[in-house]
């Protein structure tokens, strides 16, 4: 999608975009939309996305919608330099109102 | 009886809220979504709005996402019922479009559409999720009035100055779904009538790798909601000069289209035509730079408009022959760039 490359931010510059250009990501979602959700985002930023298969069962859709934005967000900020850790989960998941203890099932690798 | 959510902006945070609402399916309490935006989906917001297509673009968003959620919901048996209002949250009205909801969440790109927001839930009563988001960082946030800390007890007012929208400073795509989607989760929770759900503030700053939920209180020198709140009216002064520079009213903010020539297609990544905001030709023009560095220097010099280009309104007037660059626009005007041509082989 080249619409969408220019809006990345501008302290990326060309090498970051560049970067997620030349990226290839296997997702491993936690359930079907949260990979829907993570490949839409990825592929906006130009990112190459593999075919999830191994997701696991539905989930509600704001926490779907959330972790595969997330799983994007991790992926970006990964290919770029500007971050390798993933994103902490457990306060996020506790904002839908879910108990601890159940983030575990995120995953994903470059 | 449905309940009445308004959604304020179908932007960035607005897509994630209005699918994910789309998406609940019968376990949804009868819903209707009020969604209102006066924008034109641009090649701009397509990398972190995931609504819209490239078709889409130069197309309402109110109307655009409407057609999509309901088909959403119509797939996933969510009882939600879909009206686009294609107008911005004013402080004309503002009270008026609350009051009609129940429920009101506010994803807009800019402090002083929040702050009206904001300050209309609490003057009509009524519940509101808030949400924003630029660059690597986003927070969102409920509020239940006068039970939990509204946007006036964590930012007290407008800044002084101009503040960059995520359309200036850029966004990180995949952050704003983040955010949309813990807004998303707030508005389900307050459907669900959790009473907690506005003690707590979440922010996100994914450069540095920080998710945190913390909770707040209610400042007692609110002037919104604290015990000697001077706040009682909406008054369009109190939302224009220190963030906007043009008052927050109607028809004063405009999409504008503007056609570019081939030559200036690099600088705004290929598109022929783009939309810039402005009630002048100059304010359009500086809203062009700021959303593609560099096209406003070439058009115009410290003169005006270069001597080797022309702009036309609506294909039939030179705005030298007009005010210029002061030229006053209207909602559905449009501009062309016309550069000179040379060559003829």
């Amino acid at each position: 999608m080249r619409a969408a490359r220019h809006r990345l931010l501008p302290e990326l510059g060309d090498a970051g975009v560049e970067r997620l250009a030349s990226a290839h990501v296997r997702l491993a979602p936690s359930s079907p939309l949260a990979g829907e959700i993570a490949r839409r985002f990825l592929e906006r930023a130009e990112v190459s996305v593999d075919e999830h298969g191994s997701a696991g069962p539905d989930e509600p859709p704001e926490l779907a919608y959330l972790r595969g934005a997330v799983l994007a967000l991790d992926h970006v900020a990964r290919i770029t330099g500007v971050r390798a850790e993933p994103l902490p989960r457990a306060d996020l998941d506790r904002v839908l109102g879910l108990a601890e203890g159940t983030t575990e099932r995120h995953g994903g690798s470059p | 009886m449905s309940a009445r959510v308004l959604l304020v902006g179908a932007g960035g945070l607005g897509c994630p809220v209005a699918e994910i609402l789309a998406r609940s399916g019968p376990t949804l309490p009868a819903t209707r979504l009020t969604i209102l935006d006066d924008d034109l989906v641009d090649g701009t917001n397509l990398h972190r709005q995931l609504l819209y297509d490239v078709a889409d673009v130069g197309a309402p968003k109110a109307d655009t996402m409407a057609a999509k959620v309901r088909w959403l919901a119509a797939t996933h048996r969510t009882p939600l019922a879909v009206v686009p209002v294609a107008a911005r949250l004013v402080p004309e009205d503002a009270l008026a479009r609350v009051r009609e909801s129940d429920l009101v969440v506010e994803g807009t790109d800019n402090l002083a559409s929040k702050f009206l927001a904001a300050d209309a839930a609490h003057l009509a009563q009524r519940p509101i999720v808030h949400a924003g988001v630029v660059r690597w960082t986003g927070w969102a946030k409920a509020v239940h009035p006068g039970t939990s800390a509204c946007l006036r007890c964590l930012f007290e007012d407008l800044p002084e100055g101009r503040v960059e929208t995520c359309a200036e400073a850029g966004v990180v795509g995949p952050l704003v779904g983040v955010v949309g989607a813990l807004a998303a989760g707030l508005v389900l929770r307050v459907l669900r009538g959790e009473a907690s759900v506005g003690a707590t503030w979440t922010r996100v700053d994914a450069k540095l790798g920080i998710a945190r939920t913390v909770p707040v209180r209610r400042r007692s020198g609110c002037s919104l909601c604290g015990p000697a709140a001077a706040l009682a009216e909406l008054s369009a002064e109190r939302y224009a000069p220190r963030c906007l520079g043009v008052p927050l009213s109607s028809g004063v903010v405009m999409s504008i289209k503007v056609r570019i020539p081939t030559p200036l297609r690099t600088l705004t990544q290929g598109q022929d035509e783009v939309l810039g905001e402005g009630a002048t030709v100059r304010a359009v023009l500086d809203d062009l730079e700021r959303r593609h560095p560099g096209l406003k220097d070439r058009i115009c010099d410290e003169k005006g408009v270069r001597r080797f280009v022309n702009v036309f309104l609506n294909e039939e007037e030179d705005i030298r022959f007009l005010d210029g660059l002061d030229t006053a626009l209207k909602a559905g005007d449009a501009l062309q760039i016309v550069p000179a041509i040379a060559g003829g082989r």
